[in-house]
């Protein structure tokens, strides 16, 4: 903490500094002390009344902090310390934007401030002002030189705005500077992230060589190992990359990342297809995520069957997948079936699943190959088809207990008949056909009724059949049978909340939570960051219109993951002091991208559908819009009696807490420890605080926001933030993001959201339903003559580019979403059972909901609805009631959209 | 059994529900909630047993100490319920099984013999038994109420010598 300038007496400035240091020791009330001394000589001394400011902060008393620092830097507004303060004040709040502006006056005054140019370096990296950042770490080095923390932040900041050269030189010039004494594997990680800038700034062969030459100072041998072998690969070495990566293999034969990079040796890749070797996540490989040519694949083919690793599943699965398509897979196959389903791994399916593949529909240079997601495709897969007769085949040679046991030891287990039938279920349910896969599945059942696992599975075919309350009642039925499992508990507590049951899905989790018999099970779980949970409640208050409780289980979501933002803070400095940069690098990038985490994109589609709800139907904001006037006034003061009811419970079971504390309390310590108690009783129990006088727009407006509120804008030769943001988006949020900007009339920005979501896709393939509905509305808009000025300014380039998105996705949306909805071409083929394209009800009852609601009065939308009614006769009944008022506005939208995508496609 | 070890182990609060769910599949018999609540109070708990294939319950043993009505001081052991799911018979499981609670019995001193009673029709189990050394003591007429036949066989094992 800097010193107070001369503006004190002598004896003053003294106290003054002590008033800082009992800042800095955390002697708070000490502090306040002696800064009230000063106070009472010197009342308008701006310093000290900033001083106590930030002491008082400390002590919890935010407001009164707030006033006295602002007062202090009125008085006194020249001063480094004030601006400082209020700088630390702001920190403290996690407000980084307004903490950085005050740093910024601070250091107009004291240019040189070592510790305001610390304080200020930290906020500028955590809200990514790169270009800042290198600025100050440079002024920083510059009054530092001998520290080590300089110069390895200064690398960093390089390294960040992509300076490599710079960053590399930063490490070098330490070295030669420098005469510390360096740990060996510190040592060691400054060399392996020297060797990163080398590799980022496209050096590969200065980088290998940089490997060779300080190969004896590396202690993180396999680092450098893989590095290397990266870097062969890079530089196109593939005889040696080849050879480094076998060698790897053999170390760990179960390590996908080097088998995957052993493929890409052996296939001696290169540009885009080795740029996407490199970058494959967990068990993605070159085999099952790029699009092979034949030769390419025997070549793999030959390598892994010449090569084989006893008793290595990776060798035996990645040979499985390869052998599709030749004659000895069937074999192959039936083994792997024989052999899981006699030791009774549950997870064979998804064994099978890995190999089930198609060409992907994302427009890339690269052919890719992707995992198909919809029933159709999988059941129509040759694999899945083979692995449904296999199966079938090796059940038979059950149907007789005595075949069973004249074929002696070769038979297989009783217990492998179980897996049979679990196998089927699973491969009949992926197949989208859940009536075949819930008669496996019950004899599966009659065969062992003490497996667990197949009830958990019945339960998720009822779930996907509509039936939320059977699936409930199984799950919780399979709960009873093993008290001791979370997983069944949390499974059951998931379904009841699908089911719409909060009662029984909170009691459920309760039994699981650990608590003080008086504590809030709701709380601990939110302090536990349980957002599974939390999702799951908010949908099903959702489901019940009760939004505000909605929102504030969403809000909480939110929050734990700006905690999790705001809990690296404090690591940056610490990260500048040690050496390990190449997993602080790592560990930026991630944070980069933690809102497009599918949880977070899941909570905010919700809460923006909410507040789009809520701003189209403001009468509706406590789930009550469905009566008429009169009778929700009426229901209103029946709620509001109700809760003053529940006011006064909590109000009398307080107070008899309090009693009973009273009565057992034998010491003062247990003061504290109620108080805390009183500061957990929830101020908004019901989420009011989400709903009250809010301006929904703005609402919906702050959660798009939120995916972007912690990046500068974007530095000249730096990517653009905003944009890879988006592109970490999935299609819904996209279309939510749009639909958000064109309510606020920023059509630019709608169809920046909108273009992101076609980007993903290629020719002759349909954009998400979402995306197009929004691209619908958005060239209405832009139709629109009343939009008038506003329309004129729009660039024509935006006119061109809806009209040319609407003419791609018009093209091939309807018609391939509706097509196999029809009964007649769903039956057409091969005389099968009618297939479904996707098993999910709820996709199923949300496709439902955007024709109702966009093409109502198109011919097509009732049959849909009784053909969706058909597939789901138990599920919850598609058809509402609706009053009439909604339904011919739903009719008039339906024209107006209708007319809009044929004129708009018309003219384009 | 072929591929796959039985293992033993005990039955629990946390899994009693799966005792039920295996009586249901394989007895005639319908226990009442009162037995599956107070078993696990009442009864000596190393004689109630599970035999586990690949993790699951297939099969289970429930016996009980009893007075021994003829010899003051001794007891004997009653077994309720020894039964394997179908699928997983003919393997050893119920000889396991009942191999595990006859060795604790033996070790128990005051235990003079075993004892148990299967219906008439169940000429497997009979013979299951005496294949294990129990003995046939004859016919209790009407002993079961609500199963038809309602007879059954006494079987008794002896686990001490005659002094």
């Amino acid at each position: 903490m800097a010193q107070a300038q001369g503006k004190l007496p002598k004896k003053e400035a003294e106290i003054f500094r002590t008033v800082v240091s009992c800042y800095e020791t955390k002697q708070y009330k000490k502090g306040v002390k002696a800064a009230d001394s000063i106070l009472k000589k010197f009342p308008n001394s701006g310093e000290t009344q900033a001083m106590k400011g930030l002491l008082l902060n400390c002590m919890g008393q935010k407001e009164e902090a707030y006033e006295l620092v602002k007062l202090g830097l009125r008085n006194d507004v020249r001063s480094h310390v004030c601006w400082h303060v209020y700088g630390l004040l702001y920190r403290s709040d996690n407000n980084y934007k307004e903490a950085i502006k005050c740093y910024l006056n601070a250091l107009r005054i004291d240019k040189d401030n070592q510790n305001i140019l610390r304080d200020l370096s930290n906020l500028q990296i955590q809200m990514r002002d790169m270009a800042g950042f290198v600025t100050t770490r440079r002024r920083i080095l510059e009054g530092r030189p001998t520290l080590r923390a300089s110069w390895v932040a200064f690398a960093l900041a390089n390294f960040a705005v992509k300076e490599y050269d710079v960053a590399y030189d930063a490490i070098s010039k330490y070295y030669e500077t420098s005469t510390e004494q360096v740990e060996p594997y510190e040592e060691s990680e400054f060399y392996l992230f020297q060797n990163l800038c080398l590799e980022k700034a496209g050096k590969y062969d200065d980088a290998i060589a940089h490997l060779e030459k300080e190969r004896a100072k590396i202690v993180d041998v396999l680092s450098w190992r893989v590095k290397k072998g990266q870097l062969f690969l890079l530089t196109g070495r593939f005889a040696e990359a080849r050879t480094h990566w076998e060698g790897l293999v053999r170390e760990q034969p179960e390590n996908y990342r080097y088998h995957n990079l052993l493929q890409a040796a052996l296939l001696e890749l290169s540009g885009d297809a080795l740029q996407r070797a490199l970058g494959m996540k967990r068990l993605e490989l070159v085999s099952t995520k790029i699009a092979l040519s034949a030769e390419q694949k025997t070549l793999l083919l030959d390598y892994y069957t010449a090569h084989a690793v006893a008793k290595s599943r990776a060798f035996e699965r990645i040979r499985l997948f390869l052998l599709q398509g030749t004659a000895e897979f069937e074999a192959a196959l039936e083994a792997v079936i024989r052999s899981y389903t006699t030791s009774g791994i549950p997870s064979l399916c998804q064994d099978i699943m890995a190999l089930v593949v198609v060409p992907s529909t994302q427009a890339t240079e690269t052919a890719l190959l992707v995992h198909p997601s919809d029933a159709f495709d999988i059941a129509r897969h040759p694999t899945v088809q083979l692995a449904l007769q296999i199966t079938a085949r090796l059940l038979a040679t059950f149907a007789s207990a005595e075949a069973t046991a004249a074929a002696g030891g070769s038979a297989l287990s009783a217990s492998a008949e179980l897996w049979l039938w679990f196998l089927q279920a699973h491969l009949q349910w992926k197949s989208g056909a859940l009536t075949a896969a819930m008669d496996s599945i019950e004899r599966a059942i009659a065969h062992t009724p003490t497996a667990l696992d197949m009830y958990t599975f019945k339960a998720k075919l009822f779930k996907a059949q509509g039936n939320f309350r059977a699936a409930a009642e199984c799950m919780d039925q399979c709960r009873a049978l093993d008290l001791q499992d979370r997983y069944l508990n949390n499974k059951a507590t998931k379904y009841f909340l699908r089911n719409d049951d909060y009662e029984a899905g909170s009691a459920t989790i309760a039994m699981f939570t650990k608590h003080d018999s008086e504590g809030d099970v709701q709380k601990t779980l939110y302090d536990l960051q349980c957002s599974w949970y939390e999702l799951e409640v908010a949908d099903c208050f959702a489901r019940q219109h009760k939004w505000a409780l909605a929102l504030k289980r969403l809000a909480g979501i939110r929050q734990h993951f700006l905690d999790q933002y705001d809990d690296i803070f404090d690591f940056h400095s610490y990260c500048f002091r040690k050496t390990t940069l190449r997993a602080y690098v790592d560990e930026l990038s991630a944070l980069d991208t933690s809102f497009g985490h599918k949880r977070y994109q899941r909570a905010l589609q919700a809460a923006v559908k909410i507040y789009l709800h809520l701003l189209d139907a403001p009468e509706d904001v406590d789930g009550l819009g469905h009566l008429s006037a009169a009778d929700r006034k009426k229901e209103r003061a029946k709620v509001k009696k109700q809760r003053e009811r529940e006011a006064a419970e909590r109000a009398r079971q307080r107070e008899e807490k309090e009693r009973e504390r009273e009565a057992a309390a034998s010491g003062n310590k247990k003061d504290a420890a109620d108080e805390k108690e009183d500061k957990k009783e929830d101020a908004d129990p019901y989420g009011d605080a989400y709903v009250t006088n809010k301006d929904f727009l703005q609402e919906a407006h702050t959660w798009c926001q939120s995916l972007f509120q912690f990046h500068a804008p974007p530095v000249h030769g730096l990517p653009d933030h905003d944009g890879d943001l988006l592109a970490t988006c999935s299609a819904e949020t996209l279309a939510l993001v749009a639909e958000v900007q064109i309510r606020r009339g920023k059509y630019l920005k709608a169809l920046r959201a909108l273009s992101t979501a076609f980007d993903r896709v290629q020719g002759g393939q349909t954009v998400h339903a979402d995306v197009f509905l929004v691209l619908l509305k958005l060239a209405w808009k832009m139709k629109n003559k009343k939009l008038g000025t506003a329309h004129a300014l729009l660039p024509p380039i935006v006119k061109a580019e809806v009209a040319r998105l609407l003419q791609r996705a018009t093209q091939t949306a309807l018609a391939t979403w509706l097509q196999p909805l029809t009964p007649s071409s769903a039956s057409s083929s091969s005389g099968a059972a009618p297939q479904w394209r996707d098993v999910s009800y709820e996709q199923v009852a949300e496709l439902v909901q955007h024709l109702r609601t966009h093409f109502a009065a198109a011919p097509f939308t009732e049959a849909v609805v009784t053909f969706a009614q058909s597939l789901y006769p138990q599920g919850k009944a598609f058809a509402v009631a609706e009053d009439p008022a909604t339904t011919a506005a739903a009719a008039a939208a339906a024209a107006v959209a209708s007319a809009s995508v044929e004129t708009l496609a018309d003219s384009a | 059994m072929s591929g796959s070890k039985v293992e033993i182990g005990a039955i629990t609060p946390a899994n009693l529900q799966q005792l039920r769910v295996l009586n249901v599949a394989t007895l005639p018999v319908r226990y009442s909630d009162k037995f599956y609540n107070e078993l696990l109070d009442i009864y000596d708990r190393d004689y109630l047993q599970f035999a586990f294939v690949n993790g699951f319950v297939v099969g289970g043993v429930c016996a009980r100490i009893e007075d021994h009505p003829e010899m003051a001081s001794k007891k004997r052991l009653y077994i309720m319920t020894l039964n394997v799911l179908a699928p997983y018979r003919r393997n050893g499981i119920a000889s396991k099984l009942l191999d595990h609670i006859v060795k604790l019995a033996e070790k128990d001193e005051n235990i003079q013999d075993i004892y148990l009673h299967v219906q008439t029709s169940n000429q497997v189990a009979k013979s299951f038994y005496e294949r294990h050394n129990f003995e046939d003591k004859g016919i209790i007429n009407d002993y079961y109420k609500r199963i038809d036949p309602p007879h059954c066989f006494l079987l008794v094992r002896n686990l001490r010598q005659e002094s």
